[in-house]
């Protein structure tokens, strides 16, 4: 059956990467996912301030999702509100695990997630983004991080809800994985889904999460073409 | 076995080999597989590994001369900006300052790293050869890219330096000084080296442009 | 790197500007290359993308509608805010708008409203009842040295692109959708002091360096507008004076370029549009 926008049942929006967007940045990645605009930066390692939270064995993260004023239909006034805080609190869970935090101790590696524009699915987006930001940055890690949401629209799992849906639909599942073990890191849901519906759902996001995980690497890769060294 | 080539670009999390190699920088292990953790480019000799960043910020080692901006005054010294997400110590013991003369927050020094703890205290030398930067323009660069500007067997660097007549003094962190000669063409083929590192043919494109 | 200004980096951005030279080569009246994109985001109502060198800003326009304030109850209201969000700097902190944000914001916001860019009688829906708001935000992306005169023409470009649902009296929207009524293009310049020479569209560095900064915004008629002198230090009148003629002529320079992306005209705006 098909969907508000014409896709598939597992049709990805359109999505595009750019690794190296941003001169100050350490690292910084640009996405564009279906309508989303989305710009992910990277400030690290460096110094820990307030020093107190410093860890003397590992580095610390902290991460910022925010939605500018001019994102969303009614706008939005300046400044984290719950919703943010939250997203930055799971984003950070998501991408951690991957990070090989003990590279550097006494450290801390900020990360920066702010939406120009919003159609649904922006902390998959962000958290993608972010990945390939730490990538960019050159901040060693086990794997990449893609993520992607999953959800049920009229009685349907489908992959990667666009707004409509996500106003409309039945269910909300954003998913991140750490590709190479398979470990999910980010998992929320909300909305009523059966036992075997939920595991539909989980699958099928995770395949998303495959899919998205192969533009990340072609856009870290794209930024370096025809790269070589002696 | 190997599951990638030598000279391959990869990105964290890339499957290198597995069974009986050694993984080196850029690399890690887990449970007998190897993987990259770095977006670079991988090295294999013989039965070593390792990735090579072409990102990612300057880590202080031992024996590195790296150049660095006086950020603090302590009461015996100084903490240096050595472009890290660690800084150094300077003891006013390790640099020979003229009687009429004192460092103060802004000044640069071109220093050796001496020691790195653990967790990464550093002290730095700054006696002769090292010291003061007292002229000159000072240009900053990726720490990666750092072995391409200086060459094989210093080749890039004295090409640049016989072009141009300056004297250059790069850092290992990525500060470069220069001083004398057409500094700011210097300055010019240093960022360009930083740049295009990546991209084949650099050697003749900065003959070329300093030929011009 | 630090944020300090290394001596030896100073020293030199000061002989050169006695030589009457600049670290990039420019001139000292020469802006670094400019690029305004227009209408990017959706959502907003008007938006521009200014990419000023290496400085990148974002401007968002939302129009909504309330309450006049009560000494123009016939005029809309036009609120301007900027973020200087920890993406675009090293040292930008999270958080509410500190002196630097504030002041960005009030600068970029007294250029265009002194000018009567936006005609705001025509933003009146109901005298004293309802008017339009035009909130304008200002989120900088990558701050690479003078953010007044980037973010000035991103919410200059981005009102001049601007198209809001028509309101019946009582507020009910129709389908309708109108232009943003701009009658003029307002350009700020900013300038910095280095020893005793005065340079355009300062770079990172020509910032840290610098003595004092003066902005001077003009309307399409070449008349000034708003002024600004900020941090610590001082300009002669003879100083100020040559900031006003540059600006004259550099502003008219800017204002040609964002005539030609906006594709705006110098007329009274058409109110109708299907």
């Amino acid at each position: 059956m098909k969907r508000i926008d014409g896709r598939d049942a597992e049709e990805l929006r359109e999505i595009n990467i750019e690794a190296g967007v941003l001169k100050r940045a350490d690292g910084s990645c640009y996405i564009e996912w279906g309508k989303n605009k989305i710009y992910a930066a990277v400030y690290g390692p460096k110094q820990v301030l307030p020093r107190h939270l410093e860890r003397s064995d590992r580095a610390i993260l902290r991460c910022r999702y925010n939605m500018a004023p001019f994102s969303v239909e009614e706008r939005k006034r300046p400044g984290p509100d719950r919703r943010a805080v939250e997203i930055g609190k799971v984003m950070q869970g998501a991408l951690e695990p991957a990070i090989l935090m003990h590279y550097y101790p006494k450290s801390m590696i900020e990360i920066s997630v702010e939406v120009l524009e919003a159609n649904a699915g922006t902390r998959c987006a962000g958290i993608t983004a972010a990945s390939v930001a730490l990538a960019d940055a050159g901040i060693p890690m086990r794997d990449l991080v893609p993520s992607c949401a999953s959800g049920k629209v009229d009685d349907q799992i489908v992959l990667d809800l666009c707004k409509e849906e996500d106003n409309e639909g039945q269910a909300d599942m954003p998913v991140a994985i750490i590709p190479r073990s398979d470990q999910i890191t980010l998992l929320q849901m909300d909305g009523k889904l059966t036992e075997e519906e939920v595991e539909k759902a989980i699958a099928l996001a995770i395949r998303g999460c495959q899919k998205v995980y192969t533009l990340q690497v072609e856009a870290l890769k794209k930024k370096y073409a025809g790269a070589e060294y002696e | 076995m190997l599951h990638i080539k030598n000279k391959d670009m990869v990105v964290p999390g890339t499957f290198l080999a597995e069974g009986d190699y050694i993984h080196e920088s850029g690399t890690y292990k887990e449970q007998g597989k190897i993987y990259a953790n770095v977006v670079g480019i991988t090295y294999v000799d013989r039965r070593r590994i390792r990735v090579v960043s072409l990102e990612g910020k300057y880590i202080p080692k031992q024996g590195d001369a790296v150049i660095g901006v006086i950020s603090y005054e302590r009461f015996n010294g100084w903490k240096v900006d050595i472009n890290s997400p660690y800084e150094a110590l300077l003891s006013d013991k390790d640099i020979y300052i003229g009687r009429y003369d004192s460092l103060k927050v802004g000044d640069m020094v071109y220093a050796r790293i001496v020691r790195v703890s653990e967790i990464f205290e550093t002290s730095l030398y700054a006696k002769r050869p090292y010291g003061k930067l007292d002229n000159g323009i000072v240009i900053e660069i990726h720490s990666a890219r750092v072995p391409r500007l200086i060459g094989r067997k210093g080749s890039m660097i004295k090409l640049i330096k016989e072009k141009t007549g300056s004297i250059i003094t790069v850092g290992q962190n990525g500060l470069v000084w220069i001083r004398g000669g057409k500094k700011e063409l210097t300055a010019k083929a240093c960022h360009m080296v930083d740049r295009e590192a990546h991209i084949p043919g650099l050697t003749d494109r900065i003959n070329d442009f300093l030929s011009r | 790197m630090s944020e300090i200004l290394p001596l030896i980096k100073k020293q030199y951005l000061l002989e050169l500007a006695k030589e009457r030279k600049r670290e990039d080569e420019r001139g000292l009246d020469e802006y670094r290359p400019l690029d305004i994109q227009v209408s990017s985001v959706e959502k907003a109502e008007g938006s521009a993308v200014v990419t000023l060198g290496g400085t990148k800003v974002f401007a968002g326009i939302k129009v909504d509608a309330g309450e006049p304030y009560s000494d123009t109850p016939n005029e809309g209201v036009m609120i301007t805010g900027a973020e200087l969000i920890p993406m675009a700097a090293p040292d930008f902190e999270a958080g509410p708008p500190g002196q630097n944000a504030v002041e960005l914001a009030r600068v970029v916001d007294r250029g265009i409203r002194e000018s009567q860019a936006i005609d705001t009688i025509k933003l009146c829906v109901k005298e004293g009842e309802l008017v339009r708001l035009v909130f304008v935000d200002l989120h900088i992306l990558d701050y690479d040295g003078n953010l007044i005169d980037a973010c000035g023409i991103a919410a200059m470009a981005a009102l001049a692109t601007t198209k809001m649902q028509v309101l019946e009296e009582d507020g009910t929207p129709t389908e309708e959708y109108v232009d943003l009524p701009v009658r003029d293009l307002a350009i700020p310049c900013t300038f910095v002091k280095l020893g005793d020479v005065l340079l355009l569209d300062p770079s990172l560095d020509e910032e840290k360096a610098m003595d004092s900064r003066i902005t001077v915004a003009t309307d399409k008629e070449q008349r000034v507008c708003a002024m600004q002198k900020g941090e610590i230090g001082g300009f002669s009148l003879d100083e100020v004076m040559q900031t006003v003629r540059t600006s004259k002529v550099k502003g008219e320079e800017i204002r040609a370029v964002m005539r030609e992306v906006v594709q705006w005209e110098d007329s009274e705006p058409d109110t109708e549009e299907n």
